[in-house]
């Protein structure tokens, strides 16, 4: 009799204390936990490392990313006042663009991730917009900043803007478009941008 | 001693003659904030993000290529050989000791920020790396004591104070930098022991040339991402710099 109160109440005693151990690390945390763990799985995973499997590789990365990354918010944020000015069309062709241009330039580094871990360390959120910290630690032991901003659209958490050792990737790549925004036209933008991604794939 | 001399002289007749420059970073909102879109944006409202001011661009350019071919041409192959050469432990052995070397260049900078923790873990992993580290060669505090570094230096000081950029410089062979950081520098200068080492100019430039070489050799390909990554190289690297500086002074 004792012995079976004692069964039932281990599974319920457990739940209260993990209950808090979930609610600590919120959403955002998990949503980029689920993300990172998946990517981290496909990095390590020896069998894509044939150079027959690169395209299979590359494409899950992609997908994995993707599924986490609105890169519609990475391009409005990006061309910020020039955004609205842009037709549907023209705001499509660009996030398709900016999407390959970034995920391009870093999908190279993926081959010397293959052993890296993620430390979160914290989390804040305020009202539809949070902000996941972390460390990116390598085999050697260097730590690197990484700082995920996300906002929440229809409930799911969407990442933004990532920022590497206090380096905004969306505040960068504005510098660069304004640069050129200022000297001529987003016609000629457009053009560049597809020249430099066509020249890397 | 010359070079030191010669940036200081520039450093104060840059910041004297433009104080425009030093305040326009500060004032008013960005400009793309009056998007209706932006403005819903917590975040990017609450950073005000604005970047540096370039008076110089075009001479800036011209050393950003030059500092381009000096990377590939030179530097570059150097370091690749020595990399080739040196086993990796020597070589982060040989960094730690420069780093060790820095010392109270960083306690000095944490005590002018009143940043008293930080002076006193760098005074501990000072203690500990040139002693039980074998002079510094060991990061001994960092591994086994999980002593963190505070990285501070000048340019940080007196950004903490509030002293703005000022105007971006790539400077030739020295790279990126402001007005203010490269005041900071000088004064960096005459805290590094190695400044009060007597020694012959030509081994004090061989020394400075294999901390450069070996520091390279450790973050080898990390110029040529940042070159694959961006769309405008030169902008990419002034707004990294600027982004960086600015989270630096921050923390």
């Amino acid at each position: 009799m004792s012995f079976n109160v004692i069964k039932r109440l281990i599974p319920s005693i457990s739940l209260f204390l993990f209950i808090p151990l979930t609610v600590m690390a919120g959403e955002p945390t998990e949503r980029i936990r689920a993300v990172s763990d998946k990517l981290i799985s496909i990095l390590s995973d020896s069998t894509l490392l044939d150079p027959e499997m690169g395209q299979k590789r590359e494409q899950m990365i992609m997908e994995t990313v993707n599924s986490v990354f609105d890169w519609e918010e990475f391009s409005r944020r990006a061309l910020a006042r020039h955004w609205a000015k842009r037709t549907d069309q023209e705001k499509r062709e660009f996030v398709s663009l900016f999407g390959r241009l970034v995920k391009g330039a870093y999908m190279g580094k993926t081959m010397q991730y293959s052993d890296v871990s993620v430390q979160f360390t914290d989390e804040k959120i305020e009202g539809a917009y949070g902000r996941v910290l972390t460390n990116l630690i390598t085999s050697t032991g260097t730590q690197t900043p990484v700082e995920y901003r996300m906002i929440k659209k229809n409930g799911t958490w969407w990442v933004y803007d990532v920022y590497i050792e206090g380096v905004s990737l969306v505040n960068n790549y504005r510098s660069q478009f304004n640069s050129i925004l200022a000297r001529s036209s987003y016609e000629e933008l457009v053009k560049r941008l597809k020249k430099k991604v066509d020249e890397r794939e | 001693m010359k070079k030191a001399c010669f940036l200081f002289i520039c450093g104060v007749f840059f910041l004297v003659h433009c104080p425009g420059f030093l305040l326009a970073e500060e004032t008013g909102p960005p400009e793309w904030a009056n998007d209706a879109d932006a403005l819903e944006d917590y975040y990017e409202l609450e950073e005000g993000y604005e970047g540096i001011s370039d008076p110089f661009e075009p001479i800036n350019r011209i050393f950003f290529s030059f500092n381009d071919k000096l990377y590939f041409w030179f530097l570059k192959p150097v370091s690749s050989c020595y990399r080739f050469v040196v086993p990796e432990p020597v070589r982060t052995s040989l960094d730690n000791f420069f780093y060790n070397l820095e010392f109270p260049l960083r306690f000095v900078n944490c005590v002018l920020q009143a940043k008293f923790e930080g002076a006193g873990y760098e005074w501990g992993r000072f203690v500990v790396n040139s002693t039980v580290g074998a002079a510094g060669f060991f990061d001994v505090a960092e591994k086994h004591l999980q002593i963190k570094k505070y990285n501070e230096d000048m340019g940080q000081t007196l950004g903490s104070y509030g002293l703005g950029n000022g105007f971006y410089i790539n400077w030739p062979f020295l790279g990126p930098s402001s007005a203010r950081d490269t005041l900071g520098d000088v004064g960096d200068y005459f805290l590094d022991p190695v400044f009060y080492i007597d020694i012959e100019t030509k081994y004090s430039l061989a020394v400075t040339g294999l901390e450069k070489v070996n520091d390279t050799s450790l973050t080898i390909n990390e110029y040529e991402d940042l070159k694959k990554a961006a769309f405008d190289p030169y902008i990419a690297l002034r707004d990294a710099y600027f982004q960086y500086r600015q989270s630096k002074i921050a923390d």
